[in-house]
């Protein structure tokens, strides 16, 4: 595995924490688990990002792989709303 | 969710349109498959070397960077003009300051005006729409754009939520957030130039891709190490790293989201400065 397979898995992570200590209002968890199951179907469609061949980087098999940031990005939005979200 | 709700004309209405949308959406992603050609331009791979003494400034110092660049620029006029048209409180200007910001109605939430579908799916769809904002900055890895995308799609999920929500935008993007992150978008851009003039006399010389060997192997490692990949070309395996650039896609995407973000706040919830520093749909 190369480093440039998981670093933009960690970059959505972090942006999405930023981003969601911005988010108000309460979440209840049907829209959580909503959201996250979205995340992980958009995730499937868009497909693994180029140069990926590690599971890490969301590949599984040629023509099916994960769009990691997308995933990591929701839950870093979702750990930044629970941390500093109003 | 209520199923009754879905009951009468406007509830069979909603789950035709969503059905539709549905079947719309996922016909489209499957005709994409194999017709799309992701990653890098093959004539800027070509022909980019050949223009300027380093492809970073090629990518983002050619025809298309100064577009971006300008019109970021042009975002920021708007942004400017939208507080001098809808609030003088922080602009100061003289002639007016002994007048009253203009003011707007308030928005109102009004859950009876929203169709079910808006009602439940409202606040997933804004926050889907920022992770996929988020992750079209981070494929920048691979491809050469990618800010000014996520900038926009962000600020279109503001956007959507103070639609749906009003006064109650669940996305409280407020005054203080906006200026800063289009701050650090600003100066980011500007910053990641330095430690290739530094080292080699270029700004914005890519030293995590270091192509020319102009930089110590320290350097390069530290901004090249984390996005290298390994490429899996027909002439053989290669390892090959963006260095900079999805960094600095990344202070364009805040820079965009600052000046676009800046203009929906002025003209949605106006532009004072309350006594208390309290704003309204942000801090």
């Amino acid at each position: 595995m190369m480093l440039g397979e998981i670093t933009p898995f960690i970059i959505s992570i972090i942006l999405g924490i930023l981003f969601g200590t911005q988010l108000s209002g309460k979440i209840s968890k049907g829209t959580t688990v909503l959201v996250i199951s979205f995340s992980i179907v958009g995730a499937l469609l868009f497909g693994v990002f180029m140069f990926s061949y590690s599971i890490y980087g969301g590949y599984i098999m040629p023509g099916l792989g994960f769009a990691t940031p997308l995933i990591g990005a929701t839950i870093g939005l979702l750990i930044g709303k629970a941390l500093k979200g109003e | 969710m209520d199923p009754s709700e879905l009951r009468g004309k406007r509830g069979i209405i909603a789950v035709i349109a969503l059905l539709i949308i549905c079947v719309g959406l996922m016909s489209s992603l499957e005709k994409l498959a194999g017709n799309v050609s992701p990653g890098i331009s093959r004539i800027y791979n070509i022909l980019a070397y050949l223009v300027a003494p380093n492809n970073i400034a090629t990518w983002v110092y050619d025809w298309r960077g100064f577009d971006t660049l300008i019109e970021t620029a042009v975002i920021y006029v708007g942004a400017v003009a939208s507080a001098l048209v809808i609030g003088r409180g922080v602009v100061q200007m003289k002639h007016y300051s002994e007048e009253a910001p203009a003011t707007s109605p308030p928005l109102e939430y009004r859950t009876e005006s929203l169709t079910v579908i808006l009602k439940y799916l409202g606040l997933p769809a804004a926050i889907l729409l920022l992770s996929y904002g988020i992750m079209v900055v981070t494929a920048s890895s691979t491809s050469g754009g990618g800010g000014f995308q996520c900038g926009v799609i962000m600020t279109s999920a503001y956007l959507l939520a103070a639609i749906f929500y009003g006064k109650d935008n669940p996305i409280k993007f407020g005054k203080r957030f906006l200026i800063g992150i289009g701050a650090v978008g600003l100066g980011g851009y500007t910053l990641l130039g330095l430690p290739g003039f530094l080292t080699s006399g270029y700004w914005q010389y890519n030293v995590g891709a270091d192509i020319w060997s102009l930089v110590s192997p320290t350097l390069h490692s530290i901004f090249g190490d984390p996005f290298r990949l390994s490429l899996y070309l027909q002439e053989g395996v290669f390892y090959s790293t963006p260095g900079i650039i999805p960094l600095i896609n990344i202070a364009e995407a805040f820079n965009v989201v600052g000046a676009i973000g800046l203009i929906y706040f002025a003209f949605l919830y106006g532009w004072s400065e309350p006594p208390e520093d309290q704003e309204k749909g942000g801090k």
